[in-house]
């Protein structure tokens, strides 16, 4: 990532809020969120892909000028919103993964149950739950997540003898 | 489990005043405490913090 980028994933989860967009927080950031002393550098969320939402998305993203990630830096589209793939993008306020659906494409309808809202000082986001996070990370098996998935594992715990 | 983590789990058990042992997989459980004691809003502004750190520190070296 350039140093001049600052990273904003606070301003982001805001400009998502005010343009009303509907989405999930999910990888590293709900995991931060949750408690987990780890870092992670993009922020995932997961979006409803109904034709209202993805409007909203796309004028949002386009507000902080939302280019792929890849050498040819091209801009989504609607159609690129609308799939269910993931759209790996850099903005002005840093990395953001714009995900059509999760592991076993699990979509926004599917998770919404199995999430919850945050408040961040004056504005609300919905985040993944503990227990969900921690399978996602765990099926995914990546070597980056190990960190992460320990973490997790001693915050359910945590959780669940409070509970 | 790290040398560093075993060293320090030897210590606190022998009461070398090391506080929040890190348990048998190396987590070091103080800082989730730590981060549960933070609100989310504060959560994600450590991590921003954290992220820029990184990033300036890893643009500096490559300048």
């Amino acid at each position: 990532m350039p140093s001049e980028i600052r990273v904003g994933f606070r301003a982001l989860l805001e400009l998502l809020v005010q343009h009303r967009v509907e989405f999930i927080v999910v990888g590293g950031v709900a995991a931060v969120l949750h408690g987990a002393p780890v870092v992670t550098f993009d922020l995932d969320i997961l979006h409803n892909r109904n034709a209202e939402n993805v409007e909203r998305l796309l004028s949002a993203l386009k507000s902080v000028r939302a280019k792929y990630r890849d050498p040819r830096g091209l801009e989504p589209s609607l159609a690129h919103l609308r799939g269910p793939g993931h759209q790996l993008l850099m903005t002005s306020l840093g990395p953001i993964d714009v995900l059509g659906t999760l592991l076993d494409g699990v979509s926004f309808d599917d998770l919404e149950g199995q999430s919850a809202e945050v408040v961040i000082g004056d504005f609300r986001v919905r985040v993944i739950d503990l227990p969900t996070l921690l399978d996602q990370k765990q099926r995914l098996g990546r070597e980056k997540d190990r960190a992460a998935v320990q973490m997790l594992r001693h915050l359910l715990e945590g959780s669940d003898k409070s509970d | 489990m790290s040398d560093d983590g075993e060293a320090r789990s030897d210590e606190a058990r022998e009461g070398g005043g090391i506080r929040g042992v890190p348990v048998d997989d190396g987590v070091d459980v103080s800082l989730i405490w730590w981060m549960l004691s933070l609100t989310p809003a504060e959560r994600l502004q450590f991590l921003e913090e954290q992220v820029d750190f990184v990033t300036r520190y890893a643009g500096a070296v490559r300048d």
